[in-house]
């Protein structure tokens, strides 16, 4: 995917604007900044549900802004931040809807599609959930099934909004394990987060959107540190690192300080 | 669903319409409605009275295929807009059809309209209704649940409010009383012609609902994310709104205010075969054709005089619809 002199503005407020990125097969861009400084905004420009008020995106080399919503569901994948499902469809349903735009403006799943969504299930340790309600699964499985859904839609690229808000500790790192296994099977993700050691956590870049409405983009290690975080989040941010056994590299993490 | 439950869809509501030619003030045998039934189509000589030919083929039939047309229509509309507005309390005529068919009805019966007149007007008037609606729901080339449901609101309290302007102005001995017992529902003097005016677009509505089972599955996911999985949304509930206008507008015209069922039968239907569009919908067209039938053999034959069908429906579906509430503790599954 690759983003050119992207710009977004709500009436006459600039959300954000001059924004160069690219984000490679394989690859985790995690996107960081402060409450109302554009995240969602941006990822639903990425998506095309908002289109961009200068700029452009293109996703293996085609105009996103030129694809109709079918074309554009085959390359992008989204999960939005807001979400409720009023009825209790099983979670094999859910995930089937991830095949939607590959099938005819009439037409229903086949034995295929049903199979393609109960194998990714298997795939990712989720089958005990396939016949249950996705009403009644807890906030954690509920994400990982929508995580299934991104993957059964095969996109080259992921969306992910927040994907981590929400869910206890343990399910934090379940959902952020479940991106990573997405992303070593070749999908570019593009993921937003409130806590920056998510960034320390993936193969990839981060984004930082600052309080100026200035970015900086570039490998973790190299971006994010306390003069950074503090233009991010306005408080005082240490970034800390500590050796672990190997072959494991170095652990880093950032804390208020 | 099973193969089992499939013919018990369409078996139940054929034996329900077996049933129905059977009961009625002036007796016809078991045997011989079935003989009057076969006899067009095998050489069987007739050895029953004419009158009950004429009851059984021009009376009771017609009437309770149109029952349950209008039954299955109304419970298919239904499932369709709880799915579309996300929200199993919807009805069918939340945008507005039903108030703006009473509308047409009342002003046809004012100015004298014949039968035909008044099914015509009040079909007429059902989709100019909900195309005031749609139109005044459209903003920047979407159409928001939320801004459906206020436009539908507002088209309402307007038709409404001409409704009883009419009222007030029809003649207290003649014109009011035959306004009043339109509007209550009855099926009462359904002939071949009126089934030949309703059904066309009753069935024409079931299809292209029928035709969008799974995009409405997508669609209950929230316009935005159906988006995102290549939905077009707009298109696809100009789509919805439209089959689902023809159904109601059709049953409205024919046989009057018939409230509940399009609310009651959905949200029954889905506590049996679950939320997938794609069993939903045929089931609830399966039972609702039953239960309306059920429900117009009762108010054919309770009573010395007809019992509107209106009054019946609600009678029954309100109860009803509180034990589900009590039972369910609102929680929809």
């Amino acid at each position: 995917m690759e983003v050119r002199r992207a710009a977004f503005k709500y009436a006459a407020h600039m959300i954000f604007e001059a924004l160069d990125f690219d984000v490679s097969a394989g690859e985790v861009l995690t996107v960081l900044g402060a409450n109302g400084c554009g995240k969602s905004t941006l990822l639903r420009c990425l998506a095309g549900t908002l289109r961009l008020s200068a700029g452009s995106v293109r996703i293996s080399g085609e105009e996103l802004a030129g694809l109709d919503s079918t074309a554009r569901a085959r390359k992008v994948a989204i999960l939005f931040q807001e979400h409720q499902v009023t009825f209790p469809f099983s979670a094999l349903d859910i995930v089937t809807m991830g095949r939607t735009p590959y099938l005819s403006a009439f037409g229903s799943p086949s034995a295929q599609d049903r199979e393609a969504a109960a194998h990714a299930l298997e795939e990712f340790g989720l089958l005990h959930v396939k016949d249950r309600a996705y009403t009644e699964l807890s906030g954690g499985e509920r994400q990982l099934v929508l995580l299934c859904r991104t993957f059964v839609q095969q996109p080259a690229v992921i969306l992910l909004d927040e994907p981590t808000a929400h869910l206890d500790f343990r399910n934090q790192v379940r959902c952020l394990d479940m991106i990573g296994m997405l992303a070593a099977r070749g999908v570019a993700i593009v993921l937003t987060s409130h806590d920056p050691n998510h960034a320390f956590l993936f193969p990839g870049r981060a984004l930082l959107m600052q309080l100026d409405r200035s970015a900086v983009i570039g490998a973790p290690s190299e971006i994010i540190n306390r003069a950074s975080l503090t233009a991010t989040y306005g408080i005082d941010v240490g970034v800390f690192s500590i050796d672990r056994p190997p072959p494991a590299k170095k652990l880093s993490f950032c804390s208020p300080w | 669903m099973r193969r089992a439950a499939w013919f018990a869809m369409i078996l139940v509501p054929l034996a329900a319409l077996y049933v129905s030619l059977l009961v009625g003030r002036f007796y016809v045998p078991a045997g011989t409605v079935a003989r009057i039934l076969a006899s067009p189509f095998l050489p069987i000589s007739p050895n029953w009275s004419a009158s009950m030919e004429t009851i059984v083929l021009q009376i009771r039939l017609p009437r309770a295929v149109m029952a349950m047309f209008v039954g299955a229509g109304l419970s298919i509309s239904g499932a369709a807009y709880q799915g579309m507005f996300r929200n199993p309390l919807v009805s069918p005529d939340i945008l507005g059809v039903t108030a703006a068919s009473g509308f047409g009805a009342a002003l046809a019966l004012l100015c004298s309209g014949g039968a035909v007149g008044v099914e015509l007007t009040a079909f007429l008037f059902g989709i100019l209704g909900v195309g005031l609606t749609y139109l005044l729901a459209r903003t920047y080339r979407s159409t928001p649940v939320l801004m459906l449901v206020l436009s539908g609101v507002v088209v309402a309290a307007f038709f409404s409010a001409l409704l009883s302007g009419t009222k007030y102005v029809a003649d207290p001995d003649s014109k009011l009383p035959a306004i009043t017992y339109w509007l209550l529902g009855s099926l009462n003097g359904t002939s071949a012609q009126s089934l030949g005016m309703a059904l066309p677009p009753i069935v024409l509505g079931a299809v292209g609902l029928m035709m969008v089972r799974w995009r409405l599955n997508v669609l209950s996911m929230g316009d935005e994310e159906a988006g995102s999985l290549g939905i077009r949304t707009d298109r696809l509930k100009a789509v919805i709104i439209a089959s689902t206008t023809l159904i109601t507008a059709a049953a409205v015209s024919v046989c009057g205010i018939v409230g509940w069922v399009g609310l009651v039968i959905p949200h029954l239907t889905r506590m049996w075969v679950g939320p997938d569009h794609r069993a939903l919908l045929p089931a609830a067209c399966s039972i609702g054709a039953t239960y309306l039938l059920l429900i117009d053999d009762v108010a054919r034959t309770a009573s010395a005089s007809e019992i509107p069908l209106g009054i019946l429906t609600a009678v029954v579906g309100a109860p009803f619809f509180a034990y589900l509430l009590r039972k369910t503790q609102g929680a929809w599954q």
